[in-house]
């Protein structure tokens, strides 16, 4: 595909349990991003729009969202609107979708924003609204949310490899480690091996600090042609490369091998392929943390590192600063949060301030290449690709 | 309070609401059967309407083996959702030809293993004013 697409701005709200609605997310994303071009793109100067937000029929009562968003951002689409929802993905998808939609010449300057607000008085009833994204009638009508479909990848990981909650435990001291220096972040405290060892059991063998916390925010990108974007911005993150697979939807039909994900890896492949890039060009990678076995499958099918290996792998310090890759420079979910559909639009954020040289604290010194990872549950990936430099 | 048919956690298992009724009708007899492809064979599960490998609408009801062996499983203690209270064993069961994700009830956590066998256990959930008898399949340690 090779780079005829760039990002020119980035913005976002802080991630956490925010006193704000829906909308309110949406205009503070909105105009970070836009205070980020100082003025080179305003408003009336976006074509297309794209929301990617999941849940806002549940937990805001609110559907036409991506209208919404529009008006609440002065924003009249003359060539594109619509709303992305693919579960834990859609921030990704959109991203991907926002590229193809300029690169075919339907629109020239598209905003990409995604946003979740997940947090309200009901917990349990925001529980529920999350086994929304499972198969409702045969799989969630027993119950059925996110831990106990990434808890079996976890039990059988380390059945067939030998990997242990001290292994995964590295990956939320990791990722919570660069998440306190994150403002941006839903936790700022980092943790310990013992702290995280101790925690609570979530859904066996997944333990409080392997998960990610339900959190509200969003996050804006505005994406425009290779042309235009180096036009505008003295520096802009060219897209170079895109992957998606998806290979089954409920967990009754998921993988013969529950310790392997063959989707993550043909997403990746076909990512790398597209940018003409290995695994081992990558600098940094923003990748879905939602659970740490999640982040350690990351390592083995993007080939990281060989297969039951991730364990060491994050052990040794090469998912570090200092290693072959720093996965998740920006605190990854386990650190910043989930809030759905804003996920994958703040992976790409902290991508543009990492290639750009912007990242402050968390600065990935001479990162070139990063890549933005979420899945949608094992079966399920996309991966984006970005370069500071056409590739 | 009034009844919210969007926040009823569990399906509407009657005529009215689903072509594929009979597979609540029959596991509420007792009997857990899934759909078969009349034109390539194919066992689905869950239950199809069409076939997702050659999209024939032509199909049959299968009976599936009332025991099972545990492939995966978990203990959910934290994050339920409205409607159901922890902690929940979850677990990857065979079932005969398929293999579905469901619960475990009527058994200690403790004795939940890898390998284990289970059996068909029909757990009745509330009514609806819509849909009434409503039950799901669940499985128990043998």
């Amino acid at each position: 595909m090779k780079n005829k697409v760039g990002i020119v701005g980035a913005g976002m709200t802080k991630f956490g349990v925010r006193e704000a609605t829906y909308r309110e997310l949406i205009a503070e994303a909105g105009k970070a991003c836009f205070d980020s071009l100082n003025g080179a793109i305003t408003p009336k100067d976006v074509d297309g729009f794209i929301l990617a937000s999941v849940l806002p029929e549940r937990n805001a009562f609110q559907s036409h969202v991506a209208s919404l968003a529009e008006e609440t951002l002065g924003i009249r689409p003359t060539s594109l609107s619509t709303r992305v929802e693919h579960m834990c993905a859609s921030g990704n998808v959109a991203i991907r979708l926002a590229y193809a939609s300029i690169v075919a010449g339907l629109a020239k300057t598209v905003m990409v924003v995604g946003v979740e607000k997940l947090n309200t008085p009901v917990m349990t009833e925001t529980f529920g609204n999350m086994g929304a994204g499972l198969d409702r009638e045969f799989e969630s009508s027993l119950g059925l949310t996110a831990p106990p479909v990434f808890a079996i990848t976890a039990q059988a990981h380390m059945r067939k490899y030998g990997t242990t909650e001290e292994q995964l435990a590295a990956i939320s001291v990791k990722n919570r480690e660069h998440a306190s220096k994150n403002q941006n972040a839903h936790f700022r405290k980092p943790t310990t091996i013992e702290e995280a060892l101790s925690g609570r059991i979530i859904s066996s063998p997944l333990r409080l600090f392997d998960c990610s916390p339900i959190t509200d925010g969003a996050a804006a990108v505005i994406i425009t042609s290779d042309e235009r974007a180096r036009d505008l911005v003295s520096k802009p993150i060219y897209l170079a490369g895109s992957g998606q697979v998806v290979n089954n939807f409920t967990v009754s039909n998921s993988y013969k091998d529950l310790a392997t994900w063959p989707a993550l890896k043909l997403a990746a492949q076909n990512a790398f392929h597209s940018a003409g890039i290995t695994a081992r060009d990558v600098d940094i990678a923003e990748i879905h943390d939602c659970f740490s076995i999640a982040e350690l499958m990351v390592y083995e099918e993007m080939g990281f590192c060989e297969k039951g290996e991730g364990g060491h792998f994050v052990t040794s310090g090469r998912a570090g600063y200092g290693g072959d890759v720093v996965v998740n420079p920006r605190g990854g979910l386990i650190g910043c949060g989930h809030p759905l559909g804003a996920t994958g639009v703040a992976q790409a954020c902290e991508i543009f301030w990492q290639l750009r040289g912007e990242a402050g604290e968390r600065q990935v010194s001479g990162a070139k290449i990063g890549l933005t990872h979420n899945n949608s549950g094992p079966g399920e990936h996309v991966i984006n690709i970005f370069s500071s430099e056409v590739l | 309070m009034e009844y919210a048919y969007t926040m009823d956690p569990f399906p509407q298992q009657t005529k009215q609401f689903t072509k594929l009724y009979t597979y609540y009708d029959n596991l509420r007899n007792g009997n857990l059967t899934t759909t078969k492809c009349q034109n390539c064979e194919n066992i689905s599960y869950p239950v199809k309407s069409v076939c997702p490998e050659c999209l024939s609408d032509q199909f049959e009801w299968i009976s599936l083996p009332h025991e099972g062996t545990i492939e995966a499983f978990t203990i959910q203690e934290i994050g339920i959702p409205a409607g159901y209270s922890g902690p929940l064993i979850f677990a990857l069961v065979n079932v005969g030809p398929i293999r579905m994700y469901t619960q475990i009830v009527n058994s200690q956590i403790e004795d939940i293993e890898i390998n284990k066998k289970v059996t068909l256990h029909v757990l009745k959930v509330p009514d609806s004013p819509f849909s009434k008898d409503r039950v799901l399949p669940t499985f128990q340690l043998i």
